[in-house]
């Protein structure tokens, strides 16, 4: 680190008093926007349920007073601010018989403005770079996360026409169950949290994906119980609730890293401030109603920085400027469907003995959820193998020895975008295993993927040619 | 009249200030940056040498103020810095003269120069003083130099790319360390070594090898022998780029080798989701508990822990090369330093590191036992960073790419090439496989891209390199113009196999006759556009245009490849357009079965020669 000069520790001194005017326990703390709700039920969305059953309202917490932002709204919710600080998207209903729409206002309580008509709900909204946002939509009773332009010239105080029908909004999540964006990684990549395995299990986890709907993974493959409300800090952890306590995944580690927090409830959504401390929804018991609590990481105790009687305060927002994340520019190609290369099955979480692998099933999800085979494709001694799949729907693989004898089953889902041509290293080998330097047998026997599409060859196209 | 003297006392001032303005730009212009690299300390420990490649100069630096107290003019674009075992004498390797220069360390004079190979990146003299090593980079050898005649008296086969030098502490054996891998089998895994040179017998007694590695940059050997280290890149250029993310275009590593461990140990310095691109300097503490280095992608000193490291590598039963999480188990600290960080020096007590910074023109100085940056030395560059200078900082800087994994000079190694050929995702995966050109003088060789696909460098390094290298958010207008000067501004290196004079051998006469020939050797004309010179033809030996020669594999979408520019075809190996052909023989020899790459099967093997000797001269 290098030696922090005398005139810059002058001026964040008188920035600091300037702050410190908000008053009470939260010393030097910028304004705050925050959820109140009677009732929060924090994972109610993975069984496609509504978070806040009792109603809820966005409130502001500055250096003038504690007041609700905005006074239109019969409900209120899910706070994102934008990267320049001046604006925040938001979730809310007119009236409380509506669906919730996407909103956007000034971070002061003025000029909203609506930003989706979705037919059903429409919630947690974030920012991405390049005048985008991401949300999720609830579509034939899922969530499902979608992205849309965030066209200022388009936003005229009223109701914008329908997104989803004439905006065009994009699609990002395509699997049997409930899928709902938590943050905007630095890197570009959406973080959200869905059941683990993806789209067939009970529990929550998070996973990434790429902006076009690409390259979806879980971010970890430790696989905890019951990871949700996850945000990125100043640092680049994730952090996160596991089964009501706060952990975080760290760059070099492969699992996730318990955090030695005060005795209680975390509800998640965890935010830093400026000053490096943490603000935390927490509750002693599950008795009691969250409150807004500030703490600096590896204290002992949590200093009260709101609470209101009988109300949950959750999804606490700062409202500063902030680092605009890296756009991801989409690599997908003009293609029906999507290419698979496995570089190796055998590298995996799981054992397989040498040799043990000799064909792979792949199934897509049928209407009814059940599983579809759409093919099977021999797996090379190396354990590589090629296919072009079906893209945008949920597809699962299976590998088998040489009897069709089950070895590994999939038991969640996962998905490629239309154009996507994607490579795994295995068969779940983990984010922290790289490749091995070799070209698989798979393409020197061939470079054009076996189909399994069930569609005639006229109508896919593999790339290439 | 009033007015007139107004008008006057403006176009005064305009002239005043356009020559300002000029006068600043050329100073700007004029000026060299330093581009430090590496440094020494003088035998009294008060001064520090730092080589400085782009100023041709060892500037000294008086370590209690901080001031450039004396600035020595050596070769062109010295790389390599050394002393004598009694400290009198300083060694520079000037890469691009061929030499080296020795300086008394007592006057700060240059008292005679040596020869030395083509590009010699390092020199290191041997314990006793007498003789004098120096690492090739483009004759892939080591010079044998006698010290006290000053002559070569052998020359030592090394790997390709020769370039770092390191005596073990018990003098008895030089390590040497390779920029580009060996030229190995198409699309097999690169491999590299470590060239071991015995000091008393001055032979090659081992080739350590290194698998699928390109790139090894310095090496380090601990006070008690028993552990050495090299930092390396592991490239994945085996597999489709189809997407960056876990380690998929490099994973930066170091090796370990000694008897603290068993054999050589891989050990990447990557995290999941942070990269530390292109390692380079290396320094070991005197007591062994930590190793430095520098990544100058990220610009970034790495901190391990040696001990941890070696207790995690011996608990480990298979090769973690490639487990992005195994750095958590040895490394303890990362500093960021100032851009392309390069070599490092540690202070005597172990309480100082210094670290060169290439595109800083500073010396940072790292507490080592906070683990931060507490100084940082002005070398006393040009202070006005032009346009060109900010490219090549775009250049070397790693952060455009997704998760910071590599930049341009990863690939393009101090600006030439890696010697490796990619497979490229948007073209399928398998399929046209690319090689890795050149990138010196590229002006007026447009269009780029085998397939002759991007008209200009604008759309090379823009929207391609965004979406299908990098993944990520990359360069906005400003920099893309910067990051294009820069590249059009990198200049030829020397051509060795030129003549000082110019004229050519007469092998090389013979070679031209044949490059220029309309008539095959039965009197039979040629077709122009199987003539040699009619697509080579031009400034640059390229008419710019695509051709069939019959190179074309069942990989490849079409067989029709952008002609090559051939200036200093002669270093960049593997040749055509996807490096199939190990060598300028192997384009005819091997490639060309039916006269389709120009007529070259009724040459003798002989004039076959005299052409491949013409073509080195280009």
């Amino acid at each position: 680190m290098r030696p922090i000069k005398l005139p810059f520790l002058l001026i964040s001194c008188l920035l600091f008093i300037s702050a410190s005017s908000f008053g009470g326990s939260a010393l030097s703390t910028p304004a705050i926007i925050y959820t109140t709700a009677p009732r929060y039920d924090s994972e109610a969305w993975l069984r496609g349920a509504e978070r806040f059953p009792a109603g809820a309202k966005l409130w502001i917490h500055d250096a003038k007073r504690q007041r609700e932002l905005f006074r239109e709204f019969a409900a209120s919710a899910d706070p994102n601010v934008s990267f320049d600080g001046t604006r925040v998207l938001f979730a809310a209903k007119r009236r409380m018989s509506d669906h919730w729409q996407i909103w956007e206002g000034a971070t002061d309580g003025t000029d909203p403005k609506q930003i989706t008509a979705c037919k059903s709900d429409c919630i947690t909204p974030f920012y991405l770079p390049g005048s985008q946002f991401v949300f999720a939509e609830r579509k034939n009773g899922r969530f499902v996360i979608e992205t849309a332009p965030l066209n200022e010239d388009q936003a005229e105080y009223g109701i914008r026409p329908a997104l989803s029908a004439q905006i065009n909004a994009v699609p990002l999540t395509f699997i049997p169950g409930n899928a709902l964006p938590t943050d905007v990684l630095r890197d570009g990549r959406i973080l959200f949290q869905a059941a683990y395995p993806l789209g067939a299990g009970s529990k929550a986890e998070l996973y990434t994906v790429y902006s076009d709907g690409s390259g979806v993974e879980s971010y970890r493959c430790d696989h905890g119980a019951d990871r949700h409300s996850g945000r990125q800090n100043d640092a680049g952890d994730i952090v996160f609730v596991s089964s009501n306590r706060l952990e975080r995944f760290t760059s070099p580690l492969a699992h996730a890293d318990a955090i030695s927090s005060p005795a209680g409830q975390f509800a998640g959504d965890v935010v830093q401030l400026p000053s490096g401390d943490w603000l935390v929804s927490w509750r002693s018991s599950s008795a009691e109603p969250y409150r807004l609590m500030q703490w600096r990481p590896t204290a002992q105790t949590l200093q009260p920085f709101t609470s209101e009687s009988g109300s949950n305060l959750v999804q606490p927002a700062v409202i500063v400027k902030r680092p605009v994340p890296n756009r991801h520019p989409s690599g997908l190609h003009e293609w029906a469907n999507a290419n698979i290369l496995c570089l190796n099955a055998y590298t995996s979480k799981d054992h397989f003995d040498p040799g043990s692998i000799a064909s792979v099933k792949v199934y897509a999800a049928a209407t009814s959820g059940e599983p579809k085979l759409l093919g099977s494709s021999p797996v090379e001694s190396d354990g590589s193998f090629f296919l072009h799949v079906p893209s945008d729907q949920p597809i699962r693989f299976e590998l088998l020895d040489r009897r069709g004898k089950t070895l590994k089953k999939e038991s969640g889902w996962f998905w490629m975008r239309r154009g996507e041509q994607r490579i795994c290293v295995g068969c779940h080998a983990g984010p922290e295993r790289a490749p091995d330097n070799e070209v698989p047998e798979v393409l020197q026997k061939s470079t054009d993927p076996l189909d399994l599409t069930l569609q005639p060859a006229h109508s896919t196209r593999t790339g290439g040619h | 009249m009033i007015r007139k003297r107004f008008q006057l006392a403006i176009a005064v001032g305009l002239l005043v200030a356009a020559v300002l303005a000029l006068g600043a730009w050329s100073a700007s212009e004029q000026e060299r940056y330093l581009n430090p690299v590496e440094m020494a300390f003088s035998p009294d420990g008060r001064f520090l040498y730092v080589i400085c490649e782009n100023a041709d100069q060892l500037r000294v630096v008086d370590l209690a103020s901080g001031a450039v107290v004396k600035q020595i003019t050596v070769g062109r674009m010295p790389t390599g810095l050394s002393l004598s075992p009694d400290g009198k004498q300083i060694y520079v390797a000037n890469s691009w003269s061929d030499n080296i220069s020795v300086i008394d360390s007592d006057t700060l004079e240059v008292t005679r120069t040596l020869p030395a190979g083509f590009e010699p990146i390092s020199a290191i003299s041997d314990r006793d003083g007498k003789t004098l090593y120096a690492a090739n980079r483009l004759s892939n050898d080591i010079s044998v130099l006698d010290l006290a005649s000053g002559k070569e008296i052998k020359r030592l086969v090394a790997g390709r790319g020769a370039s770092y030098l390191s005596l073990t502490p018990d003098g008895k054996y030089i390590y040497c360390t390779h920029i580009y891998p060996n030229i190995g089998k198409f699309r097999t895994p690169p491999e590299s070594e470590i060239t071991v040179v015995d000091t008393l017998t001055q032979e090659i007694v081992e080739r350590k090898p290194l698998h699928s590695i390109a790139g090894v940059f310095h090496v380090a050997t601990s006070t008690d022998g028993k552990l050495s280290v090299v930092a390396e890149l592991q490239p994945k250029n085996l597999i489709p780029l189809a997407h960056v993310e876990h380690g998929w275009a490099f994973v930066d590593s170091l090796a370990i080798f000694g008897e603290d461990v068993n054999g050589i140990v891989q050990v990447p310095i990557d995290e999941l989701e942070r990269y530390f691109a292109r390692p380079f300097g290396l320094a070991i503490s005197k007591d062994k508990s930590k190793i430095f280095v520098t990544s100058g992608g990220a610009a970034t000193v790495t901190v391990i822990d040696t001990q941890q490291l070696l207790a995690f590598a011996r608990s480990q039963h298979s090769s973690f090369a490639n487990d992005l999480s195994a750095s958590a188990n040895y490394v303890i600290a990362r500093v960021p330093v100032g851009p392309d960080p390069r070599g490092v020096l540690l202070s005597p007590d172990g309480s100082r590191l210094y670290v060169a910074n290439r595109l800083g023109d500073t010396v940072d100085v790292i507490d080592t036992n906070r683990n931060e940056v507490t100084r940082s030395i002005d070398l006393g560059g040009p202070k006005t960073i032009t346009g060109k200078r900010r490219g090549e900082r775009l250049f070397y800087n790693a952060k455009f790419a997704f998760q910071g994994q590599f930049s341009c000079a990863n690939c393009h190694l101090d600006s030439t090439f890696d010697g490796l050929n990619w497979d490229l995702e948007p073209d399928g995966f398998g399929k046209d496989i690319v090689d890795n050109r050149s990138i010196e003088d590229l002006s007026g060789t447009e269009p780029f891209k085998w397939n002759g696909g991007n008209p200009n460098l604008q759309t090379e390094c823009g929207p391609r390199t965004e979406k299908f290298f990098y993944r990520s958010q990359s360069y906005n207008d400003k920099e893309l113009a910067d990051l294009v000067s820069y590249i059009f501004s990198i200049p030829l290196r020397p051509n060795r196999y030129r003549l000082p004079n110019g004229q050519l051998t007469a092998a090389q006469e013979r070679g031209k006759a044949i490059f220029e020939r309309t008539f095959t050797k039965a009197g039979k004309p040629i077709p122009e556009n199987n003539q040699c010179a009619y697509c080579h033809s031009g400034p640059k030996y390229t008419n710019r245009r695509l051709f069939d020669v019959g190179s074309g594999k069942p990989t490849d979408r079409s067989p029709l490849i952008d002609t090559a520019h051939l200036p200093n075809i002669a270093y960049s190996a593997p040749y055509l357009h996807d490096g199939s052909a190990r060598s300028l023989e192997e384009i005819w020899t091997v490639f060309n079965p039916h006269d389709t790459h120009g007529v070259t099967n009724d040459l003798t093997k002989d004039e076959l020669n005299d052409l491949i000797e013409y073509l080195r001269t280009l």
